[in-house]
């Protein structure tokens, strides 16, 4: 994301309602649908990926639509050809949905989390310890408030043990981490800030250390 | 009236998803009735305002807000792991998701675009005060602002402090007062 685009005024509406336009509420439908826990084999990989873009000539509804062809034409589900055809190619298969109407209800409803774990890891820190979030390159790459790196924080709560964004799903012991929320400094971040404000960001056990 | 460019490109991608049954149309139907009446941030005015009349179920919420939010029957997807966040004079908190538009579903419903827009995501956490003034809300120098960093595993829910002048009030008129911005901590609560 670039300054200039960060830099404008938010495009604030009061009241604003949950979709504009119908089509809005259905590509969230549609998005909601392919990234939930049902399609976490086709999907999983693709949900933990980038938002849609930050270009403000693209609206947000509108990068949710690339965002999802995309991923379809990535997993294979569909062709651009037959999207731009509107219709399947001749000879494709047929699938059976794995999201159904009767089953949106308890969808929404379950408290099943899909990144809690319930896996024995000691935690490394404790609240209120000191901590610096390191400056560190993670493999695989992990979406990150990156702005906290090299910088001194308090630990404000133990999350618990939750598995790492690319393994949604999978408690794996030696994968699965403790998240912490790291209380900072607006001052520690940004050098000039207003000496009373703090940012407190969620980070991994493994990208903080002990001071 | 002439139907948009992505109002033709969604349905059109709609159809071939359900052609290619890899989506089922009543299914997204639901999905959308889900959106539209069952979450939404009155279910969150409610938690807030029983807080507010209820100093066991306000400990409750800040120590075990999945459980408390259960209570009144609100829970689920993109609220999965919970925090609930309390303002006071001292500490006024507000949340943004600088990553994507991480925002808890069950109690708020859908992130105004605002909120997922790239101005809101950056600035919040450089420039809290100057967002705040920006969407109309004043802060003195000697409170702190707080500012909670959302992700997809953690999502937050301001209590926003009880107005001045509302002791006589019952818990729906409180609840009726609430707004999703004072949720978010953008706004206070007005009586």
């Amino acid at each position: 994301m670039d300054d200039g685009q960060a830099s404008g005024p938010i495009p604030f509406e009061k009241s604003e309602p949950a979709s504009h336009e119908p089509w809005e509420a259905r590509i969230a439908a549609i998005w909601s649908a392919m990234s939930g826990p049902q399609m976490q084999d086709h999907f999983g990989q693709y949900a933990s990926s980038s938002p849609p873009s930050d270009d403000p000539a693209v609206g947000y509804f509108q990068g949710r639509y690339a965002q999802i062809v995309d991923w379809l034409v990535a997993a294979g589900m569909i062709t651009r050809s037959e999207l731009e055809n509107g219709r399947p190619a001749e000879g494709a298969r047929t699938a059976t949905p794995l999201l159904t109407a009767d089953m949106v209800g308890s969808w929404f409803s379950s408290d099943d989390n899909p990144w809690k774990c319930d896996v024995d890891v000691k935690p490394k820190f404790g609240v209120g310890q000191l901590v610096y979030a390191r400056n560190m390159n993670p493999d695989p790459q992990r979406r990150c408030s990156c702005y906290a790196r090299g910088k001194v924080g308090i630990v404000e709560r133990d999350h618990g043990v939750f598995a790492l964004p690319h393994l949604t799903h999978q408690c794996l012991d030696d994968e699965s981490q403790h998240l912490y929320s790291v209380r900072f400094t607006a001052s520690e971040l940004w050098g000039q800030a207003h000496p009373n404000d703090t940012v407190v960001v969620n980070m991994w056990g493994d990208e903080l250390e002990s001071i | 009236m002439i139907p948009s460019d992505l109002t033709l490109r969604v349905k059109s991608l709609e159809s071939l998803l359900v052609e290619k049954g890899l989506v089922d149309r009543a299914a997204l139907d639901a999905v959308v009735d889900m959106f539209e009446h069952k979450i939404g941030p009155r279910n969150g005015a409610r938690v807030v305002a029983k807080a507010w009349v209820d100093s066991a179920y306000k400990q409750r919420l800040l120590e075990q807000p999945n459980s408390a939010i259960a209570e009144l029957g609100y829970g689920g997807q993109q609220g999965e792991h919970m925090v609930v966040v309390e303002n006071t004079p001292a500490v006024h908190n507000v949340v943004v998701c600088t990553l994507c538009s991480c925002y808890p579903w069950p109690v708020l419903g859908l992130p105004p675009a605002w909120y997922k827009s790239a101005p809101y995501r950056v600035r919040m956490v450089i420039d809290p005060r100057g967002v705040l003034r920006e969407l109309g809300l004043e802060l003195s120098d000697d409170v702190e602002v707080r500012v909670w960093d959302s992700t997809s595993a953690v999502r937050y829910l301001v209590l926003p402090e009880r107005p001045a002048g509302t002791d006589g009030l019952s818990e729906s008129a409180l609840a009726a007062l609430v707004t999703r911005d004072s949720m978010i901590g953008v706004a206070k609560v007005h009586g």
